[in-house]
């Protein structure tokens, strides 16, 4: 009866604190959605579709390799990306990139046949335009056919001049000469597969954290009660101390589950979050993560003396562990994310990402259990010292 | 009447230093007991033991026929603590506070309204009852304080040190309180280092000094103990070292105790040595103010167990 009555009496005292529910309700949804949206570009796997470059072509050379040249142009798989319009001049090239008509420029000069059938060294002039992305794809398709004319060259230097130039030479080298542009290029989707978007990532990972918080206050409202003498008050009534003790820990534990559950709910029916089918691994996730913040306030608080200590401590775990469990940004495979392993917040993030994703891996959802088990058992063991009023 | 406290040999210790020393007391039902002592006299310690928030190390004490160490829960459903500092929820409303604390003493339904109300009033509450503590007084946050521990009509209320820090008005009100609660049926138990509180409302009073009972007893038992004392205080500035020492070498002196601006002189009487006094201040060029001749009191007695006053 009594212990209803304490945990009843913290959760009125913790939703008539404003800064308790910005901090636990507003501001998890807050950073989710600013997060969410402006991140969600780095998060979006897309497939582009490529434009097709207008090149203009300065061909002084009437050579073999010009001939090359212009069959390789109509190759379909070039022609696709490729237009070329003749230039008379390498000024006339520049001229048209200045003014937008072309978008990308070559220029072959007279003698280049002749240099690279004598073996020697052959330029070609590419003059890039103003768009990178149509320089970028030009660039891929002209070193293309450079490599087949550096293998022309080798052929020409290993079996003599006198060999037939051209296509039994261009085949010996590229045996499929006719989807010899596919070789190049392989075509394939990027965005393959199911991925995760910004907005559940960062609904996830903020969760995580401000479940964390949970365990915060839970410790800070402890100290508190001590500070204010209100501990030793309850002490002297007729209630059984682990009864006041579970009784403010219970109330920390049920709103910290309304926190999940409204996190959960508003993020999926107003921000669209998709929190998967399996709702299973996101709850013991989430039960986990509140186990294991209140066991650490509990153990921080028999170690600690006073509201400060306990606030500097939590600031410091929740930080760190976010970080290195890439909840503020996606860390790059290495080091730091092996640290984060060590985390709570690591397994926690992994559990509810796999649901996110669909996966079946309990994994996760079993390390984050057992290291909450642990730290509950921790504060099992010194609940006296955290409790008590002395 | 009937016997209500019982402590026997009680002994708690921090370490090495034993702040309650063998300390034997009893205390019956419908009395207000007095319990007198300087800071760190072993009063708080005492009742902390008394209300089972500290364990004692030696010794029993046993409330209403219950042991505080074995029947924890019995005996605190018959204490209604009222701490030194304030133990309120600042948040919350004086309603919230006081209604908290009643149920946790067992309160339900229309009685825990009635008795909620009732405490409410009885500390000049009622009408700021929905407010919160934040915005009161400090005397008002000290009425709360004890609106919080009488709503379940405990038969011991201990008040620990009840009027520290407030306007006088408050204080007042809360010694009247005090007399109140015991008129409807409540023993207490009033601790406090303010001599004049302690007379002014207690039946009977217990002192204490380095964690030891040194006196006990009615007012009137206690003060017999100095009967041969009485006390001259001289209103005076700067009286010199010299003029002290030679009130000291007085035959018949029992004490000479300076203040800030004056002296106190004890003497066996002082009518019939008061010209001597006076003599000796006058050799000194000591111009007096005033001069003011009182019976013995307990500070008197404190004085005169211990050699120190109270508020040393």
């Amino acid at each position: 009866m009594n212990l209803g009555t304490i945990v009843a009496f913290e959760i009125r005292r913790a939703v008539k604190h404003p800064v308790y529910l910005f901090i636990q309700l507003i501001l998890p949804l807050l950073l989710i959605f600013i997060l969410g949206t402006a991140l969600d570009s780095v998060f979006t796997v897309k497939d582009e579709k490529l434009e097709t470059v207008r090149v203009a072509l300065v061909r002084q050379d009437e050579g073999e390799m010009g001939v090359m040249l212009d069959e390789w142009l109509r190759l379909p798989a070039v022609s696709d990306r490729i237009r070329v319009e003749s230039a008379a001049s390498r000024s006339e090239a520049i001229s048209r990139l200045r003014d937008g008509t072309a978008d990308f420029a070559l220029v072959v000069p007279a003698d280049f046949s002749a240099s690279v059938l004598r073996g020697g060294s052959a330029k070609w002039e590419l003059i890039a335009g103003g768009d990178s992305g149509k320089n970028l794809a030009a660039s891929v398709i002209f070193q293309s056919m450079l490599d087949r004319l550096n293998d022309r060259q080798a052929v020409s230097l290993a079996l003599g001049p006198g060999l037939p130039a051209g296509q039994p030479a261009m085949q010996a080298a590229t045996p499929d000469a006719g989807s010899s542009a596919g070789s190049f290029v392989k075509i394939g989707q990027l965005a393959a597969g199911k991925p995760y978007s910004a907005m559940q990532y960062y609904a996830a990972s903020m969760l995580i954290m401000f479940l964390l918080y949970a365990g915060m206050f839970t410790g800070i409202g402890l100290a508190e009660e001590k500070e204010r003498h209100t501990l030793a008050r309850l002490h002297s009534t007729p209630v059984r101390p682990w009864h006041i003790l579970t009784g403010k820990l219970m109330a920390n534990f049920l709103l910290a589950v309304l926190q999940s559950v409204l996190i959960i709910g508003f993020t999926s029916a107003v921000m669209g979050v998709d929190w998967g089918t399996s709702i299973g691994p996101v709850a013991v996730a989430c039960l986990a993560v509140i186990l294991f913040s209140i066991g650490l306030a509990v153990l921080v608080l028999s170690f600690t003396k006073g509201s400060g200590p306990m606030n500097v401590v939590f600031q410091l775990v929740i930080g760190v562990m976010t970080f290195f469990s890439g909840g503020f940004f996606q860390l790059p495979e290495g080091m730091l994310s092996r640290i984060g392993e060590f985390t709570v917040s690591h397994w926690a993030f992994q559990s509810i990402l796999n649901s996110m994703l669909g996966r079946t891996d309990w994994q996760p959802v079993a390390v984050v259990g057992a290291i909450a088990a642990v730290f509950l058992a921790g504060s099992f063991a010194v609940y006296r010292k955290a409790g008590y009023h002395e | 009447m009937n016997l209500l406290v019982e402590m026997k040999d009680v002994v708690k210790k921090y370490g090495s230093k034993v702040t309650v020393d063998h300390l034997n007391l009893t205390i019956q039902e419908g009395e207000i007991f007095g319990l007198l002592g300087p800071n760190g006299a072993g009063k708080s310690t005492t009742i902390h033991m008394l209300s089972g928030l500290l364990k004692i190390d030696y010794g029993s004490i046993v409330l209403d026929g219950f042991s505080v160490a074995e029947r924890p829960l019995e005996t605190k459903r018959r204490i209604g603590l009222v701490p030194q500092d304030l133990a309120i929820y600042e948040e919350m409303s004086a309603l919230d506070n006081v209604m908290f604390f009643a149920r946790l003493y067992g309160l339900r339904g229309a009685l825990l309204k009635e008795r909620v109300d009732e405490a409410l009033a009885f500390v000049g509450l009622q009408d700021r009852k929905k407010d919160k503590p934040k915005s009161f007084s400090g005397g008002m946050k000290r009425r709360l304080n004890i609106a919080c521990a009488i709503t379940h009509r405990p038969k011991l209320i201990i008040m620990d040190e009840p009027t520290v820090g407030i306007d006088p008005q408050s204080r007042n009100h809360i010694l009247e309180s005090v007399r109140e609660l015991n008129r409807m049926g409540s023993t207490v138990i009033y601790t406090s280092h303010y001599m004049e509180e302690v007379a002014a409302i207690s039946t009977r009073v217990g002192i204490m000094d380095g964690g030891r009972l040194i006196a006990c007893g009615t007012q009137e038992e206690l003060r017999a103990k100095v009967a041969g004392e009485e006390k001259l205080t001289i209103e005076a500035q700067g009286i010199p070292e010299a003029a002290l020492e030679e009130l000291r070498q007085h035959p018949h002196m029992i004490r000479v105790v300076p203040l800030e601006e004056g002296v106190e002189v004890y003497l066996n009487s002082t009518q019939a040595y008061l010209q001597d006094i006076l003599f000796v201040l006058s050799k000194h060029q000591v111009r007096i103010r005033s001069l003011t001749q009182t019976e013995p009191d307990l500070e008197t007695l404190f004085l005169s167990l211990t050699g120190r006053s109270l508020r040393d």
